[in-house]
């Protein structure tokens, strides 16, 4: 998928200007944390829990090389094909050649955030192949030609009545109104599809090196249809999903749902290990697994490798003031909110992905939230850092941080200085009590006013309060 | 000249340091593998037996199934018949093609057109057995084989699980010391814990987005 990340400030302005997406993003952004919040307290050992799946996904990670050759061992030895690839390039060529090889005129797809990585859509599409995104809300912005704005729910920007003229513009039924006969219309569309595609393609949730399976975990089903009536099934997964073992697994399906829509359990958790066995009625073939890396491999052992303990659950994103107000396609990438944040400069490059990092108050509600308790807001940091070393900013931005590191590294100079500026602009503004416009600072003052101060710094009232309670 | 495979593994062990990994080391990991140790489990998994049928009841409940608790096979093939008349379905259903289904008393129940294999396009109900059922959230195991296609769990409408007391477990890791203990992994496994749904339309919860609308279980008290 093509990058707009690094034009994310004009992004933003035309997001903000954006009311659908205010209206539509306020309710499901509503909805979404008090899921968790009442799965969470219906699961008294969710914490605990927590702790387990971010140790798990740690000791994968310290040991992938392991887990990657077991869980391809695995595959092959049930009749499967594992293809490492080591950027997108590579791995849309590997499934163009598979699907080529299979005489494929349709493909459907599971959602998968891997394959929009890859641009894959795209790249079939350029070779004459057509594919079919069946989650319904895949295949509402594949009718819009738009990306997702969010990891679990892509078209959460899309309203009902949006929906209704796009399924009219290219259905040409009836003008549905309803949510049910949209589902319906959707629902008898797509089944006509899977029935006539060549090759099924989904994504995974997570790789079991035990067993050599992918996993798959939905609601709508569309997955399971994917990868059982085709003749050939392909997953496309990154290297840092594998996990150890069936148990381990159990441990992170624990956490994941429950994140994510505050479900116990999504309709459909799904296994899939090899192609069907010979005396099997139904499913695939061929088995196919495409492993990515995409930069990933040189970040571990790094400041940055506990990003790749991530599920893409989107916790982060349901519970980031930032994320709420701009919603998803001002990240112009395929990962949105803070862990777009985090992930995006580790597979864009720093400088592309360098506006999101500081696209962060660095609350910390997305580490609070996480599952495998990612410290986000340490790794935005990190990368903000990385930028800045690497000459990130305008002349004016990086004179103005010079500026302010002269001062906040000599203290005295920094307390004398502030309270000068306090003293100066307290009396500036003892009259209008705040300020329309300053020198320098218009990307405040543009949108709200800046309160005058009452003319003494923080740290001169705590002092004057510690000799008042000494004396006291 | 390597491969893409020779040089992800590479950039992988220089990251990690794997060459400091000893033979111990090594021999650790490969008995992790081989002999999975469970984790946290939660204490609504490991109830008495008494009490774990309920709970699978009201799990299921929530996500939307509906289930009936019946004490013989003749009252679960007669409810099989009720399932299809409140729902204004004919009475006509593909089963698995199961020793578990087949040996229920059908002769018994109301008539009903019964064919057993795969889903066709146009089959709308669905009756099949599960391998195992797991009570912390009332989901049903199903696996793929000879006996048990997959498309019987996603192309018909309608979805009919039978589930025996027997059947019942309480936690995932349960589940998997069954399914490891009845041979090798098949090609499938379906976790299915509820109807199919989507809220991706106006951010609203639908059923029947793609899979069945309809889940219902018929649970025998044997």
């Amino acid at each position: 998928m093509k990058s707009t990340t690094s034009s994310f400030k004009e992004n933003v302005h035309s997001e903000l200007q954006n009311e659908n997406l205010k209206r539509v993003f306020g309710g499901i952004l509503q909805v979404l944390p008090l899921g968790r919040a009442m799965a969470m307290a219906n699961l008294p050992e969710f914490d605990a829990l927590r702790d387990q799946a971010r140790d798990i996904k740690n000791h994968t990670l310290e040991n992938l090389d392991f887990y990657l050759e077991a869980f391809e061992a695995k595959v092959i030895e049930q009749g499967g094909h594992v293809h490492w690839c080591e950027t997108h390039e590579e791995a849309r060529d590997t499934v163009l050649k598979i699907c080529q090889t299979a005489g494929a005129k349709t493909v459907t797809k599971g959602k998968s955030m891997i394959t929009e990585e890859m641009g894959l859509n795209a790249h079939l599409e350029a070779n004459g192949i057509e594919p079919i995104e069946t989650d319904m809300g895949e295949y509402i912005i594949q009718l819009a030609g738009e990306t997702p704005s969010h990891l679990i729910g892509p078209a959460f920007h899309k309203s009902k009545e949006e929906v209704t003229e796009l399924f009219y513009e290219h259905h040409k039924t009836q003008r549905w109104t309803e949510g049910e006969d949209l589902m319906a219309e959707g629902r008898k569309v797509l089944r006509e599809k899977y029935f006539a595609a060549d090759v099924g393609i989904t994504g995974a949730n997570f790789l079991i090196a035990e067993t050599g399976s992918t996993v798959i975990v939905t609601n709508e089903g569309n997955g399971d249809l994917t990868q059982t009536l085709p003749k050939v099934h392909i997953v496309c997964a990154s290297i840092e999903k594998v996990v150890p073992t069936l148990e381990d697994f159990s441990q992170l399906i624990r956490v994941l749902p429950r994140s994510a829509t505050g479900q116990e359990i999504t309709a459909y958790t799904t296994l899939s290990t090899g192609p069907r066995r010979a005396d099997d009625l139904d499913g695939p073939d061929e088995f196919h697994v495409v492993l990515l890396d995409a930069g990933r491999s040189k970040y571990l052992g790094t400041e940055v490798q506990e990003v790749l303990r991530c599920i893409r659950c989107s916790a982060c994103l349901n519970h980031c003031p930032i994320y709420s107000a701009i919603g998803g396609h001002a990240y112009g990438w395929v990962y949105q909110g803070p862990i777009g944040a985090a992930l995006d400069p580790l597979l864009l490059g720093t400088m592309e992905a360098a506006h999101l990092p500081n696209a962060s108050t660095l609350c910390g509600r997305c580490e609070a939230v996480c599952p495998v308790r990612i410290p986000i807001p340490k790794i935005l940091r990190h990368w903000r850092t990385e930028a800045h070393r690497q000459g990130f900013g305008t002349v004016g931005e990086r004179s103005g941080l010079a500026f302010w590191a002269f001062f906040a590294r000599r203290p005295w100079l920094y307390s004398l200085g502030a309270a000068w500026m306090m003293k100066a602009l307290g009396a500036w503004g003892a009259n209008r009590g705040a300020f329309k416009s300053l020198p320098f600072l218009s990307g405040w003052t543009l949108s709200r006013d800046m309160p005058a101060p009452e003319g003494e710094t923080f740290q001169s009232a705590w002092k004057k309060a510690q000799k008042e309670g000494r004396s006291a | 000249m390597s491969t893409s495979r020779e040089r992800i593994l590479g950039r992988i062990r220089t990251g990690i340091r794997a060459d400091l990994r000893t033979p111990e080391q090594k021999d650790v990991l490969q008995k992790r593998l081989a002999n999975p140790g469970r984790g946290v489990i939660p204490a609504r998994a490991q109830l008495p037996s008494s009490e774990s049928v309920d709970f699978f009841e009201t799990r299921a409940k929530a996500q939307a199934c509906t289930i009936v608790r019946v004490k013989s096979e003749t009252e679960a093939v007669a409810a099989v018949s009720d399932f299809l008349r409140d729902n204004n379905l004919p009475a006509k259903v593909v089963m698995s093609p199961s020793e578990k289904l087949s040996a229920l008393p059908w002769e018994e129940g109301p008539s009903l057109e019964r064919r057993e294999g795969p889903a066709r396009a146009d089959d709308e109900v669905s009756v099949t057995p599960v391998a195992v059922a797991v009570a912390e959230t009332g989901t049903m195991v199903a696996v793929s084989g000879p006996q048990t296609p997959t498309t019987l769990n996603f192309v018909p409408d309608n979805h009919v699980v039978i589930v025996r007391k027997s059947d019942l477990v309480g936690s995932y890791e349960e589940a998997w010391e069954r399914l490891r203990q009845s041979g090798p992994m098949p090609r499938t496994v379906n976790w299915l814990s509820g109807p199919s749904r989507s809220a991706d339309i106006g951010q609203t919860m639908y059923m029947g987005a793609h899979g069945p609308r309809r889940q219902h279980i018929i649970f025998i008290e044997d």
